[in-house]
């Protein structure tokens, strides 16, 4: 069956014309791919055009791939090397103002609604989101090589051999960054620990 | 994961907590039809370009193992096949090259014994060559036996191609007086085919000058032992100027008993022809003292 065939034959199937294999591949990587955007680039309407664009540039090379690399590995490099280039873009551009909004949603709040007031939110719901909204500054303020290693690792749980490849640097380079990551959030994050004890 | 993080501390896995709940966001489907637009097309050209063209069938198809293994098999048995043809056929030359090669002092025994008409032909050549070619020998003999038809013939022999069923040459060759091999040349294995035999039967032409070096059919006629019997059986009796020929060869050549032979034959085929051009040649009648002199028998 189709649909339980790995990645990479499926795109060698897509290879050969088989434009349900796409379809599988698509449905089984698009959501992870774009919270791996999103978290990134920190913007629901640019992650959406991003995972467009990244799948895109699948089609286009399709012709290209072999079947001996890893599918996901050239997923996520075209993704990361999109996000790249977007925060690259972003930052000759603007910098973020403490006063924007997060993402183009009305629901989200600015950077100033997440740093810690006097007035701390007692019910649950509100614990959550403050604390997942401060998760996701802690993860922005990170530099943009411990953002891509702790994002593959703790969010897509991929070993540290094939970041290595997506990245393409050492994977004693990718640990490396990992452990500044996680110090760096560690710190970010120590006046919340009370708080994300309180989490669900 | 989990051995990569062994050293995680506690505060680690407890902030580690926070983020694994977050919870993962649906992106919506804007583009998702755009994109599988843009996949379906590129489908169709990869799936042209993915069909194979009539060659790369067809080198598909060679390149299977069957097919391999079918071509080697093949490739071995017409191997082997060429080589046993080419095994028998050294065989058979390397008898032929035998009997080319036999020792003349037998054959101009032979020939002197058996040496009748024709022997001496203006030959001074013994060209040794397979019997088993002496029955296809007949026509060559009659052609030979045209006026002085003989050194053109063999240069002809020398350069056509080797042909199974091309008429053998020099039976005359088997003269009596055949100087064991004056005239000849035996080219073994000239021109890379062993066994070709030229016969020239010009003692003129043998004497100082090399006999050409072209190799004559394979099928060249034999004279060896018995050759003169079967060659005189099929052949047509000699004209009267090839005997007179013969028989100032002979003489010539100091073999009086064949000249007096061939005389005989002449004084009782044509007497007038015997009176005009061998009782007034004086290198005929050198062998004929008086008492010996043919004369007409009744036979």
């Amino acid at each position: 069956m189709i649909t339980d065939q790995a990645d990479e034959d499926l795109m060698v199937l897509y290879q050969k014309g088989e434009v349900r294999a796409f379809e599988v591949l698509l449905s089984r990587h698009r959501k992870p791919v774009y919270n791996f955007i999103l978290r990134f680039v920190g913007d629901k309407e640019t992650a959406e055009d991003l995972l467009q664009e990244a799948f895109m540039r699948v089609i286009k090379g399709a012709e290209a791939y072999k079947r001996q690399a890893k599918f996901t590995t050239w997923l996520y490099t075209i993704a990361r090397n999109l996000c790249v280039d977007q925060t690259r873009r972003r930052k000759h551009r603007k910098h973020a103002s403490l006063d924007a909004p997060m993402d183009s949603s009305e629901e989200s709040g600015t950077l100033m609604d997440v740093i810690p007031g006097n007035d701390m939110a007692s019910d649950r719901k509100a614990v959550n989101k403050q604390l997942h909204e401060t998760m996701q500054l802690a993860i922005a303020a990170l530099s943009e090589d411990q953002r891509e290693v702790f994002l593959m690792r703790e969010f897509l749980d991929m070993p540290f051999k094939q970041i290595a490849d997506v990245v393409g640097v050492p994977e004693n380079t990718v640990k490396s960054r990992m452990r500044y990551a996680l110090e760096k959030l560690r710190l970010e994050l120590d006046e919340y620990k009370d708080l994300a004890k309180a989490a669900p | 994961m989990s051995d990569d993080n062994q050293d995680d501390d506690a505060q680690l896995q407890q902030l580690r907590a926070v983020w694994v709940t977050m919870r993962d966001e649906e992106p919506s489907d804007r583009g998702l039809a755009a994109l599988m637009s843009a996949a379906r097309s590129k489908a169709s050209e990869l799936e042209k370009a993915a069909a194979p063209s009539w060659w790369q069938r067809v080198a598909a198809t060679l390149r299977r193992p069957q097919v391999l293994a079918l071509a080697t098999v093949t490739l071995l048995l017409g191997g082997a096949l060429v080589v046993t043809q080419r095994s028998s056929e050294m065989k058979v030359d390397d008898a032929r090259v035998e009997q080319t090669t036999a020792p003349a002092a037998p054959m101009a025994e032979t020939q002197d014994n058996g040496a009748p008409v024709g022997g001496a032909a203006g030959s001074a050549a013994s060209a040794p060559v397979l019997e088993q070619d002496v029955a296809k020998s007949a026509d060559a003999v009659t052609e030979r036996q045209g006026p002085r038809d003989a050194k053109p013939a063999t240069k002809g022999r020398a350069r056509a191609p080797a042909t199974p069923t091309q008429p053998a040459s020099a039976p005359e060759a088997t003269g009596a007086s055949a100087t064991a091999g004056k005239g000849s040349r035996s080219e073994g294995f000239a021109g890379g085919q062993p066994g070709l035999v030229i016969a020239q039967d010009d003692a003129e032409s043998a004497a100082p000058t090399p006999a050409p070096k072209k190799p004559v059919a394979r099928t060249a006629p034999p004279s060896i032992e018995g050759e003169d019997r079967v060659v005189s059986k099929d052949a047509a009796p000699p004209t009267i100027d090839q005997l007179v020929k013969q028989c100032e060869t002979a003489a010539a050549r100091g073999d009086c008993a064949a000249a007096r032979t061939i005389a005989q034959k002449i004084l009782t085929t044509a007497p007038a022809a015997y009176k005009t051009r061998v009782a007034n040649n004086a290198t005929i009648t050198r062998c004929f003292p008086a008492a010996s002199e043919p004369t007409i028998t009744s036979e």
